[in-house]
């Protein structure tokens, strides 16, 4: 009777077209609409920035152009780490400011009669903010220096080496990649489209549930009347609904990943295990509604899409930093919110790989599926109905 | 004795204040085909839902084939078929799958249950619409899958639950036929409607419900010769004066007279020639009349003598 009730159950969700539609095909329309709004963002963001060429105006001797000679020394392409600028040769401050305003360099430091160094640039963008950068950090640790040298009660009280070690130009500024894994904040969208889409699979058991207790239709009353166990009709429902979902996963990984060309830098596996949990989350949440909502099928439907929708919007569907945000105020509700832990999962195996953090929030997961199911088994256990 | 193969006793059912089975007691025999007869709200469904325990009940004992229901009596519930109120089929599912889909609930083995199938399918008339979705089938045909879907386990004990609802007359006598023939196979039926003539025709037994109670039982012959109406006759005339009237109540069997409009309405008690008296008194008097109808008690009748109101009310 397993088999037979599994069969049916597949074959039910797969015919019934709103259900597709939105557990599938709606994921896919709004992946591809993510991909027309930020798909060049994340493109870009993947590519590692070539040093934004700048010019140097100062004193040979002073400690700034040291330190700036130093980072922005012409290296191979590639070399590791490379610097984030490199100083083209600029004999004057008026042949600087011509190379700026043709192009030829982004920015010129400038440091002149002892003064502290500073910035000219002819616009804004990331590449001046790259140099900027550079600047602020090197006034900051030299802020830091001067303090501690007035501490100490003079230079000669000082260990020189440690001050060398603050200006090392590894300390200051360096380009970073996690495990040559590029992070873009837009995939926080797909990280929350993935999370939603598996937590579609509640409508899937809420659909399903109705078919099988007997006060929310007629062919669970019907159900009802038969020999068969509404538990194993409850379990094939939800392995039909998991089974359906996870192949709705792995398609919608795949249109990311193959036609959209958006990388989420972990191995296919690892997104469908967190995708996988995430529906049967999903599917055991939609049984947990159905068993509450006494027969109530509009009820059941809108507390269903409320629950995936607000659930999603707090991961950062509509609101990229809203997981983010979330986690500086409540940081509480990213732990008990299954679509901020899917999220959370990808996001971390995919900055960071496979480490503590994915497996944490897959047990999570793991935890929620128990809780969920426990409380549905309670629920559903009842034998018959004071009405229907 | 011959153990009943349904037995209610004294079953009691509220919802909240509101008393839908009222201390209702019920024995049915094997191979009966019994009607449960009472107009909309009169308990008849909740009775079945309590009978086959869905629902809780507040008093009472129910008994199938002499051993108690509960909801945990899968090896009863393995000899029930159900033919619900309301048509509960797959949409998704084509009619031979629903078929399949919910004989499967009952019956394990594939080989034995694509025979049953099959038979279910043409006892019903759905041979040529094995491969249409529920969506593609008019009324009727939905009916006629919903009891395919209820009876193709081949059960001992099959309910129908007011199968006929907003069915047209081809399909009402094409289903009324099929439960005939289950009969006819050793089937016991329970029948609910609110239509007094498709119980009279197909059940061997009557029960009228009123307000959850069991009013009156018995075969539809018992049930009308209980009531003193046995024949209505309705003569048109335009001019009756209560010197007519009068010599009409003294012919024998008659017993009331009534002047509604142009109509005379003529109530007997007995008799089998009172239309003839009644039209020999006419002429001989010389009245003018114009149609004159003989009805013979109904179901409705009787329904409406016990209870005071009519059963389509």
């Amino acid at each position: 009777m397993f088999w037979h009730m599994l069969h049916y159950r597949i074959k039910q969700i797969v015919r019934t077209k709103w259900l597709i539609g939105w557990t599938l095909l709606f994921p896919l329309i709004l992946a591809t609409a993510f991909n027309a709004g930020f798909g060049n963002l994340i493109r870009q963001d993947y590519q590692k920035r070539d040093p934004v060429p700048a010019a140097l105006i100062t004193e040979d001797d002073s400690i700034f152009a040291s330190v700036a000679r130093s980072y922005g020394q012409k290296k191979e392409k590639g070399s590791d780490p490379e610097p984030l600028f490199e100083l083209v040769e600029a004999d004057s401050l008026d042949q600087a400011r011509q190379m700026l305003k043709d192009g030829t360099i982004k920015g010129i430091y400038i440091e002149e009669n002892g003064q502290d160094p500073r910035l000219e640039v002819s616009e804004n963008g990331m590449d001046q903010t790259v140099l900027s950068e550079f600047l602020r950090t090197y006034l900051n640790n030299t802020k830091i220096i001067n303090d501690i040298i007035k501490e100490a009660g003079g230079p000669q009280n000082v260990d020189f080496d440690k001050i060398q070690s603050i200006l090392s130009k590894d300390d200051v500024l360096q380009q970073v990649t996690f495990k040559d894994r590029p992070v873009s904040s837009n995939m926080e969208y797909y990280y929350s489209l993935l999370a939603m889409a598996s937590l579609f699979a509640s409508w899937i058991s809420s659909f399903l549930m109705s078919d099988i207790i007997a006060n929310q239709s007629p062919r669970g009353l019907r159900f009802e009347c038969s020999p068969a166990g509404k538990m194993q009709a409850v379990l094939t429902s939800a392995l039909a609904g998991t089974a359906v979902q996870f192949l709705s996963n792995l398609l919608l990984v795949l249109y990311i990943e193959k036609i959209l060309g958006l990388s989420f830098h972990v191995p296919m596996g690892y997104i469908l295990l967190v995708t996988t949990l995430g529906a049967a989350v999903g599917i055991t949440s939609g049984i947990a509604i159905s068993a509450l909502t006494n027969g109530d099928q509009k009820l059941c439907t809108a507390i269903g899409l409320a629950f995936t929708m607000v659930c999603s919007f707090l991961s950062g569907l509509m609101v990229s930093s809203m997981r983010q945000i979330v986690e500086t105020h409540i940081p509480f509700l990213n732990r008990i919110n299954p679509s901020a832990v899917m999220a959370d999962a990808l996001y971390s195996a995919g900055t960071y790989g496979i480490g503590r953090r994915y497996w944490s929030n897959v047990l999570i997961l793991v935890i929620m599926l128990a809780v969920l199911t426990v409380f549905s088994g309670i629920k559903l256990a009842r034998s018959n109905y004071d009405s229907i | 004795m011959e153990t009943p193969v349904v037995k209610i006793d004294n079953l009691v059912k509220r919802y909240n204040d509101k008393l839908a089975v009222d201390h209702f007691s019920l024995s049915i025999r094997e191979g009966e085909i019994l009607g449960l007869l009472g107009p909309n709200g009169s308990g008849k469904t909740t009775t079945i839902n309590c009978l086959l325990s869905i629902l809780k009940y507040d008093k009472g004992t129910i008994e199938i084939f002499g051993q108690k229901m509960a909801p945990d009596r899968t090896d009863l519930k393995q000899e029930i078929g159900v033919v619900m109120q309301n048509v509960a089929v797959v949409d998704a599912l084509t009619v031979y799958e629903n078929v399949d889909f919910f004989c499967g609930l009952y019956i394990r083995d594939k080989a034995r249950r694509k025979d049953l199938v099959r038979q279910a399918i043409e006892m019903t008339g759905l041979t040529e619409y094995v491969k249409y979705r529920p969506s593609k089938l008019s009324g009727g045909l939905l009916r006629r899958l919903n009891i395919a879907c209820g009876i193709a386990h081949k059960p001992k004990l099959i309910i129908f639950d007011e199968p006929t609802v907003a069915v047209d007359p081809q399909s009402r006598n094409a289903i009324l036929d099929g439960i005939r023939k289950l009969n006819e196979e050793g089937a016991t039926i329970i029948y609910t409607s609110h239509y007094m003539e498709e119980v009279e025709d197909l059940c061997s037994r009557i029960v009228i419900m009123d307000k959850g109670r069991n009013v009156a039982s018995g075969t539809a012959a018992e049930l009308k010769a209980s009531l003193r109406n046995r024949e209505t006759i309705t003569v048109e005339m335009r001019d009756s004066t209560e010197q007519l009237i009068d010599g009409i109540r003294q012919i024998n069997h008659v017993y009331d007279v009534k002047k509604s409009g142009e109509k005379l309405i003529i109530r007997c008690d007995g008799g089998s020639r009172n239309l003839i008296h009644i039209l020999n008194y006419l002429m001989e008097n010389k009245v003018d009349f114009g149609r004159v109808n003989s009805t013979l008690p109904t179901l409705n009748d009787v329904f409406l003598e016990i209870t005071g109101k009519e059963l389509k009310d």
